[in-house]
């Protein structure tokens, strides 16, 4: 057991660190936010970042969740808003789907020239492991399908070239390509919380490919869910380790009753306190890190621990950051303040904890 | 001890409800119960409806236009306005200066401003804290010279609440150099549209505006507007945040926010049901309400006088009510789900901004609530200033 970085790991961390703080500075993601400009993601495309945890087949490097968690983790630490992450969970999926569409899709993410979308929680629905209720219907030749239904929430729509659809086909859960620009598919795009980028789609009779059967499905929103709580978790421990990091250079040039907060014992203790979160947080990504190629169970149960304490540590940090900030920290122009909103929205993409807790107890004791 | 209500203040709690029944208009309420932040417009308009009535100030004296009412009727009346979703009013005029005004000031002042902040034509805003100076405000280096008949002020507040439409401001600032800080502050009214005045927005977390940065320069303030004597203020401002102690437990506020959780909670659907009857979401929303009880009973002690220490009290009581609206804020935004995550526009602002097509009743403006709501660890004395405070009283004891 090592569990530090190899030399390869060790680079790109440093590669995206360096990366992050030269081409993302705080001044240029408020721009870019605001013309909802995406012009990052290209470049982004080029460093071949999307390939890191890809296997070599699909023209991937070969690496594991490791390189995720690392690009992610550098990512909440610059509080980057852009469509990689919802690529790398789709890419995950589509790693266990069948098709040449798929296998091509794949390769163009790999190669960092193409953003797929995942669209899969619907409205009411409370989280990922709902059952999805459009429904996909075979075309009377057999050979098409065609799905009618409703997706809500699905992030980075608008910069997609191809969604990822989670529908009922014959009565089973099932996993649907189809071209964001398709006859029949009504879209629209808003802003979330935390100035990211989600749509909710209205299908009707749209056609669709077949992406994976009912076995292949289970195991692919498997890979997906592995991938996407992986991927919050170490976003959130980048966020995290960020909200201490602010928290601890305001309150040492913050002066009131004649000295630095930092002087202030109370002050003291509460960032320790803080630390001792982002200590626990790490220390829950490491364990669903060593559970990528464990069984379902086991991973899955590692899955849902690191997205539940990663979305309640970081959304707990950040607001104590934000506390110790004072009305500063309420502020639009202060970065922690999007610090707080990008943990309070982790906290609730795709479940909130209190959703992820129920399934995660079904697995107590195995 | 008598732990009930009388029947003359039960039916005063009928009488109250049924002129909030007929006289709350439906759209102020609604806007309110949203949770954005409340509009000129409809501040002044519920305060003129109140006023008519005789209601607008009901913890002032009779001779200044009070309703003579007893502290629990005063209580009867913020819970059953909290019920009705009619707005707080604004607390700078009637909550803060008004009481400072009637005690201390001269009759002049009294009968200058005082009618004005009863019937809501004039709204004003608190000029305390400023960049350097907030929990540390007696720090404050607003400076208020004398010149002839009149202080000309210099100065920078910020978190000024409502500046950006407010009349009129009290403010402290320094007139004289002293040895001891807290002595040679003095408290000032000055009008918001005199020309060195200067209100630069500040955007908050929710994404909304209602806290700002005043730039006071070389602003003049008619010397006859110093309230008291001069180099007093820091005593003025200590009566003003002591003379409202339990204010800031947001009790009325807090049980009209646990009903629209439960109300969420009912219109969630999950696995076999509602949320509401899901035993997990049942057990956490039963121990708040506890909480909740137990921290209404704490203000009706402190409205009775019966605490150990009223200083200690208040502080403690500020902090549990933080603590009880932060629980109730998260229980809401857990059964909401991830309809917490999109950032849903004013549906009244017609500002034209993208929104989901799918967005349950309760969505739009909760979380505006819930981040704006964050500050109250920080405003009005924050968690470790009141904890300070509460130590140093204990200590005395």
């Amino acid at each position: 057991m090592h569990l530090g970085l190899n030399e390869q790991q060790s680079m790109l961390r440093e590669g995206a660190e360096r990366f992050m703080r030269n081409e993302y500075t705080f001044e240029i993601r408020r721009a870019a936010l605001k013309d909802g400009d995406n012009k990052l993601a290209k470049s982004i495309g080029d460093l071949g970042w999307s390939a890191a945890a890809l296997p070599s087949d699909c023209g991937g490097l070969g690496g594991s969740a490791v390189d995720l968690a690392i690009l992610m983790e550098e990512m909440g630490r610059a509080l980057y808003v852009g469509p990689f992450f919802s690529t790398s969970v789709c890419s995950a999926i589509l790693q266990h789907a069948g098709g040449e569409r798929a296998q091509s899709m794949l390769e163009s993410a790999a190669a960092g020239q193409a953003t797929i979308a995942l669209a899969h929680t619907e409205p009411g629905s409370r989280g990922f492991w709902s059952t999805a209720k459009a429904q996909a219907v075979r075309s009377p030749d057999g050979k098409r399908w065609q799905l009618s239904g409703r997706k809500h929430l699905a992030y980075d729509v608008q910069f997609a070239d191809l969604l990822i659809v989670s529908a009922e086909a014959d009565g089973v859960q099932s996993l649907f390509l189809v071209d964001p620009a398709a006859n029949g598919l009504k879209r629209c795009d808003f802003r979330t919380l935390d100035n990211g980028y989600a749509s909710d789609l209205e299908f009707n009779q749209v056609d669709a490919d077949f992406l994976a059967e009912p076995e292949e499905t289970v195991a692919a929103l498997d890979a997906g869910f592995y991938a996407l709580a992986v991927g919050l978790g170490a976003e959130a421990v980048g966020i995290a380790e960020a909200s201490l990091k602010q928290a601890q250079d305001y309150v040492a040039v913050r002066k009131q009753f004649g000295k630095a907060l930092t002087e202030f014992q109370v002050v003291q203790h509460r960032l320790a306190d803080m630390f001792i979160d982002v200590e626990h947080l790490k220390a829950s990504l490491l364990k669903a890190l060593s559970c990528q190629e464990a069984d379902r169970t086991t991973r899955r149960r590692a899955a849902l621990a690191v997205k539940i304490i990663g979305g309640q540590l970081a959304l707990k940090v950040a607001g104590d950051a934000l506390h110790l900030h004072g009305g500063m920290g309420m502020t639009d122009e202060m970065p922690i303040s999007h610090f707080y909103r990008r943990a309070r929205v982790i906290e609730s993409q795709y479940g909130n904890s209190d959703y992820l807790l129920a399934e995660s107890a079904k697995y107590l004791g195995t | 001890m008598d732990l009930s209500l009388s029947s003359a203040e039960n039916s005063f709690r009928e009488e109250v409800r049924c002129f909030l029944r007929d006289r709350l208009p439906k759209d102020i309420a609604r806007r309110f119960a949203r949770g954005y932040h409340v509009s000129k417009d409809d501040l002044k308009r519920w305060q003129a409806i109140l006023h008519e009535k005789g209601w607008s100030a009901p913890h002032w004296p009779v001779e200044w236009g009070g309703p003579g009412w007893s502290p629990i009727q005063q209580f009867i009346f913020d819970d059953e306005c909290a019920s009705a979703d009619a707005p707080l009013p604004s607390p700078f005029g009637l909550r803060l200066v008004g009481p400072v005004l009637y005690t201390f000031a001269s009759q002049e002042l009294k009968l200058r401003y005082l009618p004005k902040i009863l019937s809501g034509e004039e709204i004003w805003c608190q000029g305390f804290s400023e960049p350097g100076s907030g929990s540390d405000l007696a720090s404050l280096q607003t400076k208020g010279e004398r010149v002839g008949d009149t202080y000309v002020v210099n100065g920078r507040k910020i978190w000024t609440t409502e500046a950006h439409f407010a009349d009129l401001m009290f403010c402290l600032a320094r007139t004289e150099k002293t040895a001891k800080q807290q002595d040679g502050i003095s408290f000032l009214l000055l009008d918001m549209k005199d020309p060195g005045v200067t209100v630069r927005p500040i955007l908050t977390l929710d994404s909304g505006h209602t806290v700002n940065e005043v730039f006071l320069d070389n602003v003049t303030v008619p010397a006859a507007n110093l309230v008291g004597e001069p180099g007093k203020g820091w005593s003025y401002a200590k009566f003003l945040l002591d003379n409202e102690r339990t204010l800031n437990s947001f009790i009325h506020r807090s049980k009209r926010d646990f009903r629209r959780a439960l109300d969420i909670a009912r219109n969630a659907e999950v696995a076999g049901g509602t949320l509401y009857d899901n035993n997990i979401f049942r057990s956490r929303a039963a121990r708040i309400a506890m909480d909740l009880d137990a921290l209404e009973w704490a203000v009706l002690r402190m409205l009775s006088g019966d605490v150990p220490d009223k200083v200690a009290s208040a502080s403690a009581l500020k902090q549990r009510g933080v603590y009880v609206q932060h629980d109730i804020l998260d229980l809401a935004a857990s059964a909401m789900g991830m309809d917490i995550i999109p950032l849903y526009p004013d549906p009244e602002s017609n500002s034209g901004d993208p929104e989901p097509f799918w967005i349950p009743d309760e969505a739009p403006g909760f979380m505006s609530q819930y981040l704006y709501r964050r500050a109250g660890t920080i405003y009005a004395g924050t968690s470790e200033v009141q904890r300070s405070i509460t130590y140093k009283q204990l200590s005395r004891r």
